[in-house]
């Protein structure tokens, strides 16, 4: 069950425009559609009514930061959903996500990461962009019809800068 | 057990006093049965040889802190700020304090900008009595029961004596506190609130989930963890050592809960009982994180001088946690109660 309710914030923020019509006056079943239907009514009638969404969102889009030594954490505004597109049932606002690739739980951290001592920075792991240094000559991007290999896990990397997605482990 | 126990749901809770140990707590319950600021004699207290562990202290110091967090049955909420049980729970206080000290030791200097990594590194040592595998594979039923009762002395209040901090903290170390209080107190929704997640546990065993029911039962260093955060968190000048425990505790929380939670399916029970222990496996690996980085790691940065008390504030919760599971391994070894006295049968 979603912490706000059954519906996820993503999915009355995409309904909202499209169905403001129709929601001015119904009951909600959230108290963020509560506040959305009666945004709507102050709405109602005026040209507010293709007011920037951004302005009704409450909770903040989504963001996602590797913790040192451990886990993503995730805030805001976003949906977790399984490979056929069903929704992963987050049970709080901010949740973790494995990175460590050892958790009974994932795609949640349990903390295992504690018990396999894994490390990783709480940054950026790629290497640099090319425009902030020279890269060596095995380095050197050949044109994208010969490297671009997707892994098992669908990320582009190049073939020899290894670094790419290292902090990503499955 | 008691008449001020059976209000589920209106938010209120009461302790019934317990039974008096040796001179701490005779003078304390006697004079909380007079008028508020009734004299409680202080100069000719005994010093505590082992204050940690001493049954009649703690009980007498976890009485007065409770005055600020619950009502006691029979006594005048005016106690909660008389200045004779004040200077009474100081005497306390300064014995619990001067134990911890010895317990600790000596913390060396930390630069505020190294804080996380101290924590970091302060658990990953940290070699405490494996408690929690025990629980896993081998604890009986009646071994897992006294655990749950060690554990109500805290887990009913879960998340208060760290809330005494809010109003002192500012700026992003206080966002951080609350970002992982709220989740302790079920996002807004009462039947999610951890201490009742626990409530559940308790009475899905058969035990009394009423606040303060085993008192009774529950001995000095039992008292004494919980004692910990009350002393740390309703004591301002404590600010670093309440931040620096909340760390620590979310940082060996997930992986012990896990095996608690085993332990009561290894025993044939379901999410009735395990659903507290379940929840805290990923409630604590996502607070763990803000805790000792976005909580603790930001505030040694604003204020380097409060590091040290933040890694005291750890250290103490480390070394009083394995003294405690000693206790209980050491008790359950010699085939006898971790308790003060046997559980009533359920």
């Amino acid at each position: 069950m979603h912490p706000w309710g059954a519906k996820p914030q993503s999915v009355m923020r995409r309904s909202f425009a499209s169905s403001i019509a129709s929601e001015v006056g119904a009951p909600t079943p959230t108290r963020i559609g509560d506040r959305l239907a009666v945004f709507a009514r102050c709405c109602a009638g005026t040209k507010a009514v293709t007011v920037d969404e951004s302005a009704l969102d409450t909770v903040g889009r989504a963001t996602i930061v590797p913790y040192r030594d451990g886990p993503y954490l995730v805030r805001g505004d976003f949906s977790l959903l399984d490979q056929d597109g069903s929704e992963i049932s987050l049970g709080r606002r901010t949740i973790a996500l494995c990175r460590c690739g050892k958790s009974r739980m994932r795609p949640f951290c349990d903390g295992t990461h504690r018990l396999s001592g894994f490390r990783a920075p709480g940054a950026d792991e790629r290497v640099p962009p090319a425009d902030e240094r020279v890269p060596p000559a095995d380095e050197r991007v050949p044109p994208a019809d010969e490297c671009a290999m997707p892994d098992e896990a669908g990320i582009h990397r190049r073939d020899g800068a290894g670094a790419v997605g290292q902090g990503i482990t499955r | 057990m008691s008449t001020l126990d059976a209000l589920p749901g209106l938010g209120t809770r009461a302790i019934v006093l317990p039974e008096p140990r040796g001179p701490f707590s005779e003078r304390l319950l006697a004079a909380l049965r007079q008028e508020p600021d009734t004299a409680i004699a202080v100069a000719d207290l005994p010093v505590s040889a082992r204050p940690l562990h001493d049954d009649d202290l703690q009980l007498a110091l976890y009485i007065a802190y409770e005055l600020h967090y619950t009502a006691l049955a029979g006594v005048d909420d005016a106690w909660e700020w008389s200045p004779s049980l004040l200077s009474f729970q100081r005497e306390l206080e300064r014995q619990f304090e001067a134990g911890l000290r010895e317990l600790v030791g000596d913390v060396d200097r930390v630069d505020g900008e190294e804080v996380g990594d101290v924590l970091q590194r302060l658990v990953a040592e940290d070699e405490g009595p494996p408690l929690s595998r025990f629980a896993e594979t081998r604890a009986t039923r009646e071994q897992m029961l006294e655990h749950v009762v060690h554990r109500s002395a805290y887990q009913l209040k879960e998340a208060d004596p760290h809330s005494w901090a809010i109003p002192r903290l500012a700026g992003p170390p206080k966002a951080a506190l609350l970002e992982i209080q709220f989740d302790e107190y079920g996002e807004g929704r009462a039947e999610r609130v951890h201490a009742e997640l626990f409530a559940g546990t308790m009475r899905a065993l058969g035990l009394d989930a009423s606040y303060g029911a085993y008192l009774d039962w529950l001995p000095g260093l039992t008292l004494a963890t919980v004692n910990l955060m009350s002393l740390f968190g309703v004591n301002r000048r404590w600010l670093g050592a309440i931040v620096g425990h909340l760390a620590a505790f979310e940082m060996t929380s997930s992986i012990p809960n896990r095996r608690y939670g085993n332990a009561w399916r290894r025993l044939g029970h379901g999410p009735d009982v395990t659903r507290f222990y379940d929840e805290h496996v990923e409630a604590d690996a996502v607070h763990e994180n803000i805790a000792a980085w976005d909580l603790a790691g930001a505030l040694a940065r604003a204020d380097p001088p409060i590091a040290e008390q933040i890694v005291f504030g750890a250290r103490a919760l480390l070394a009083l946690e394995a003294r405690w599971a000693a206790h209980l391994l050491d008790c359950w070894g010699a085939g006898r109660t971790s308790l003060l006295r046997p559980l009533p049968a359920s």
